[in-house]
């Protein structure tokens, strides 16, 4: 396989990478993720009376139409672990094969299924797969190669295919409200992309430009977008907003496409047939994009600033198009040049002539106020909540995170003579952590990719760019508490590795360490240090 | 599953697959469902081993054998959750056997691993450096199948002994 001839085959399986694959140089291998977040899925529910849908509310199936109770026996069920497993060895397996040589393995849990592609003898194969990721080895980092855009057709369409295997999922649940000439509720499929901010407009420009096919919406996994309301900000999940994205389509215009997972393509030709019996008229395309009128503007959210959003999305916005067109989307920025006052466009979606310094104060200050509001409605409830919270834990551990880092960050200056950096790493994994963080220190720790973990403060030593963990309890420290950081190091093998507690350590842990002080090594050389925090520093006891 | 259930179940599986493993080489003693730390149980296999008094553990299903060659007390080690496995539950299986230094260690669940230690655990280096606690020994993971009452055969880590637990 040449780079300038891709079969429809490879395109397949570039798409499979795309959506979801990891690519491991140092083993020559490519690991392919089929997620299935639940063990089952279900199909469409309609009622036996009147033929009418039926959805759930509360975990109970009722008619939309006579709003009686509906056994959920009506519905087709889906095994998706099962299905997973079979349709790779019957199916994608066997199509792969006929040009992608290596060893195939299939691991599974009921999440996840895994198909993990050993190149070792085939290193030739796997260097001209790689070259069309450049530097990159995972899917949240990966972009649409522009190879595939001077594909055939059927190419295309497999480029497609392979995407929606991994990436794409049908549900029942992203049905909307909406009135057909002869039935009700529209049901959606999605593209859903995790941690890839540029991946969501690339598959929608891609489906817009080779295949003229409407997208519904882009639901960005931004604080604007997912948590507009600030409900969840309110409800002690401040940043429920940082999932994945999600490109909502409209299954019965992707017939070309097909999934080669059974379950999903069922399930898909289930959604098709709804939404063609009721016969919508409407594409429902978001592009162009329509006003933002005073009710749709969104207040502002404390997570607008976050980290973990690129710099090009890390600000406020009240509709998803105008993340679609910070991030990119040639389609809008092509329209958008062509009016009259496109910078007026791109913050209200009208064309009209506004002075634009006035607008945005004025958009400004009728945020604020909606901000104000929530902010007023929310306050007599979170005060009620803090003092449960009070009340039910002493000290969590939380609170601890940033007095440490604070800490660290001083006794490695002094330690080590060089620029150092740390942070509270708890809420997300090690390598997340630093894509999102981006710039300097991405580039120094780019060997940290591959670490799914998430010790609670990490050192960053940047001039030898080692790193320091530290994990953090309010309780006795044990044998479970060293085995976690134990296996942190066993991945990421850190220059220092301190395991503290507020408490002392329990003493069935001191007598372990005794006997047997080599549990604390993780390397050649290198030892977890078990520490006490008092009085705002770091006491080291073993 | 309850906890429970599965644990009783899961005992009967190392049980049987003792048996067939290693009846050749060892006399299967028992196994048991620890109810306290090791370094307290009242067994006196195990107070024949080498500084079984720091043992200040439990794991959740303990076999205890004897190596017909040279009588010496071997342990295997079994945790089990209900939920996916993370580092978390690696590690401390990891504590447990490298201490103990048991004969071989396994870890089951019903949901098998998460989709993080999934993705660690395909890189050759990293599952070596996880699962080897010492030249020999290694843990072995695996998810249980509810309704076929077996193990799941795609679930098995490292895949090198897919064979050595089924057959």
């Amino acid at each position: 396989m040449k780079k300038n001839n891709i079969s429809p085959l490879f395109a397949y399986f570039l798409g499979l990478i795309i959506g979801r694959g990891h690519i491991f140089p140092d083993s020559f291998s490519i690991a392919i993720e089929f997620s299935h977040h639940n063990e089952f899925s279900y199909g469409i529910a309609y009622c036996p009376n009147c033929g009418f849908l039926a959805t759930k509310n509360k975990d109970i199936l009722f008619c939309k139409k006579c709003k009686k109770p509906v056994s959920p026996k009506v519905r087709n069920v889906y095994n998706q672990p099962k299905s997973t497993t079979k349709s790779l060895v019957s199916s994608i397996i066997p199509f792969l094969q006929e040009e992608i040589n290596a060893k195939y393995e299939i691991i599974s849990s009921k999440s996840m299924t895994l198909l993990v592609m050993d190149f070792k003898n085939n290193k030739k194969q796997f260097e001209l797969i790689r070259r069309f990721f450049g530097k990159e080895n995972s899917f949240d980092r990966f972009h649409i190669p522009k190879k595939i855009f001077s594909l055939s057709k059927k190419s295309k369409i497999e480029f497609v295919n392979g995407l929606l295997d991994t990436s794409g999922f049908t549900s029942v649940g992203g049905w909307l409200n909406r009135d057909g000439k002869k039935g009700y509720g529209r049901m959606r499929a999605y593209f859903q992309i995790v941690r890839n901010w540029t991946l969501p407009v690339e598959i929608d420009n891609f489906l817009r430009k080779e295949f003229s096919l409407p997208i519904h919406t882009i639901d960005w996994g931004h604080p604007n977008i997912r948590d507009g309301n600030l409900r969840d900000f309110f409800n002690t999940r401040p940043t429920s907003w940082s999932r994945e994205h999600q490109v909502k389509i409209f299954p019965e215009y992707y017939k070309i496409f097909h999934f080669r997972i059974e379950h999903k393509q069922r399930l898909f030709e289930e959604l098709i047939v709804h939404n063609q019996k009721a016969d919508f008229v409407n594409k429902e395309d978001w592009f162009p994009p329509g006003p933002i009128s005073k009710k749709r503007l969104k207040p502002y959210h404390p997570g607008e600033n976050d980290l973990r959003i690129p710099s090009l999305a890390r600000r406020h916005f009240d509709a998803f198009w105008q993340i679609n067109l910070a991030m990119g989307c040639s389609f809008l920025k092509k329209f958008i040049e062509k009016l009259k006052n496109p910078e007026v466009f791109s913050l209200i979606g009208k064309d009209e002539n506004f002075n634009l310094v006035k607008l945005e104060k004025v958009l400004d200050a009728e945020r604020k106020k909606i901000t104000e509001e929530i902010y007023l409605q929310h306050k007599k409830e979170t005060k009620e909540k803090k003092v449960k919270i009070k009340k039910a834990e002493k000290r969590i551990e939380k609170d601890l995170y940033s007095p440490i880092a604070n800490y660290l960050k001083e006794a490695l200056i002094q330690k080590y003579e060089e620029n150092i950096e740390t942070f509270d790493t708890s809420s997300v994994n090690l390598n997340a952590f630093l894509k999102d963080k981006s710039g300097n220190l991405l580039d120094l720790f780019t060997y940290c990719e591959r670490f799914v973990i998430k010790p609670d403060v990490v050192g960053f030593l940047l001039d030898s760019r080692k790193m320091i963990f530290v994990e953090v309890k309010v309780t006795q420290l044990d044998l479970k508490s060293l085995g976690q950081l134990l296996g942190y190091c066993l991945v990421a093998n850190p220059i220092e590795a301190i395991l503290i507690s507020s408490e002392k350590p329990s003493t069935s842990l001191i007598k372990i360490l005794k006997a047997k002080p080599g549990l604390l090594s993780y390397s050649k050389g290198k030892r977890i240090k078990i520490g006490i925090w008092e009085e705002n520093k770091i006491i080291l006891l073993i | 599953m309850e906890k429970k259930e599965f644990t009783i179940l899961i005992k009967d599986w190392l049980e049987s697959f003792l048996k067939k493993r290693y009846s050749n080489t060892h006399d299967i003693l028992r196994v048991i469902i620890p109810n306290t730390r090791l370094s307290k149980l009242s067994d006196s296999d195990i107070k024949k081993c080498k500084n079984y008094s720091a043992w200040d553990f439990k794991p959740d299903i303990l076999g205890i054998l004897k190596n017909k060659k040279n009588a010496q007390i071997e342990l295997v080690f079994l945790n089990r959750s209900i939920s996916a496995l993370s580092l978390k539950e690696i590690g401390e299986i990891y504590c447990y056997s490298k201490l103990a230094g048991s004969r071989i260690s396994f870890l089951t669940s019903l949901r098998g691993v998460s989709n993080e230690v999934n993705i660690l655990l395909v890189n050759d280096s990293m599952r070596d450096r996880l699962l080897k606690y010492t030249v020999n020994g290694q843990i072995v993971i695996f998810s249980w199948n509810e309704e076929e009452k077996k193990i799941n055969k795609n679930s098995i880590i490292p895949t090198d002994k897919r064979e050595f637990l089924l057959q």
